[in-house]
C-alpha cells in the first residue's frame, strides 16, 4: 500500500460513514448552539486581536472565521453539501 | 540620513528625505509611530520632508483601506436584514432568535466599527508637525474612500431596486432561502 492509497479515507471507511462524518461536523460546526458559542467566540477574539492587540491581520481572520460559521450552513445548503 | 567623514576629520551630515511609503494600513501608522518616537524626543522632522509623493501614497492607503472596508460592511448589511426578515438562515436557523438578529447586526457593524477604532488609535500619536501632516493626509484618504463607497453602495443599491420586478425578486429569495 502506497502512501497516497494509506492516505485516503475511503479505504479506511465506507462512503457512507464518510459522509456521515462530514456531514455530523459541519452540523456541529456551523449550525445551532455551538455555532452560536463559536462565532461569538470568533468575533470576540477579532475585535481583541485588531482593535486592543493591533494585530490586524489575526483580527481579520478571526473575522472572516465568525462570518463562515454565521453563514456557512446557508451556503453549504445552496450548494447542496448539507441537507436542512 | 547618512553620515560620511570628511579628510579633515570632522563629520559631514548629509539629510536625506526619510524613505516613507508604505503599502498598507499598518505600515502607513507604524511609519506614524516611528516619527512620533522621534517628535516625542525633541527631535524635530522638518515638514517639508513629507514630499507630494508622500502625500499621495498614504492619501492611497487611507483610501483603499476605507474603501475595503466599506464594501465589507455594504455586504454584510443586506445579509444581516436577510436574516431578520427571515429569508436567509443564520447559523442553519430559518427561524432567527433575538440572540441571532442581535449577532449578525453586531457582525454587520463589527468590522467598520473596529476598523474606525483601530485607524483612530493613531490620534495618540498627533503630536509634533510631520505625524500631524502625515495623519492628516492618511484621514483625508480614509475619509474620501468612505464617502466614495457610500456613493457606490447606494447607487447600487438603488439600481437593483428599480431595475428587479417583483417576479425576479421573489425567484431571488427562493433561491436565496435554499
Amino acid at each position: 500500500m502506497d502512501t497516497l492509497e494509506y492516505l485516503d479515507p475511503l479505504n479506511h471507511f465506507t462512503p457512507d460513514e464518510y459522509i456521515s462524518f462530514w456531514s455530523a461536523l459541519f452540523h456541529t460546526i456551523l449550525q445551532g448552539f455551538w455555532a452560536r458559542v463559536f462565532a461569538a467566540v470568533f468575533l470576540t477574539l477579532s475585535f481583541w486581536y485588531g482593535v486592543r492587540r493591533q494585530q490586524f491581520f489575526i483580527g481579520l481572520w478571526f473575522f472572516v472565521l465568525a462570518l463562515v460559521i454565521t453563514y456557512g450552513a446557508w451556503a453549504l445548503k445552496l450548494m447542496g453539501l448539507i441537507d436542512g | 540620513m547618512a553620515e560620511e567623514r570628511s579628510g579633515g576629520g570632522g563629520n559631514v551630515i548629509i539629510a536625506t528625505a526619510p524613505p516613507i511609503m508604505p503599502k498598507g494600513l499598518v505600515a502607513a501608522i507604524s511609519e506614524i509611530q516611528q516619527f512620533y518616537a522621534v517628535e516625542k524626543r525633541g527631535g524635530r522632522v522638518d515638514e517639508d520632508y513629507f514630499t507630494l509623493e508622500n502625500t499621495l501614497t498614504f492619501f492611497e492607503v487611507g483610501f483603499k483601506a476605507a474603501f475595503i472596508s466599506g464594501l465589507v460592511s455594504a455586504l454584510c448589511s443586506p445579509l444581516a436584514i436577510g436574516v431578520v426578515e427571515k429569508v436567509l438562515p443564520a447559523f442553519g436557523d430559518n427561524e432567527p432568535t433575538l440572540y441571532d438578529k442581535l449577532f449578525v447586526f453586531i457582525l454587520a457593524m463589527g468590522f467598520p466599527v473596529g476598523y474606525a477604532i483601530f485607524i483612530g488609535s493613531v490620534g495618540k500619536y498627533y503630536a509634533g508637525p510631520f505625524t500631524k501632516r502625515m495623519i492628516r493626509n492618511l484621514l483625508g484618504g480614509s475619509i474620501t474612500g468612505a464617502i466614495t463607497k457610500m456613493i457606490l453602495a447606494v447607487i447600487l443599491f438603488h439600481w437593483l431596486y428599480v431595475q428587479s420586478t417583483p417576479g425576479q425578486a421573489s425567484d431571488a429569495l427562493r433561491f436565496l432561502s435554499g
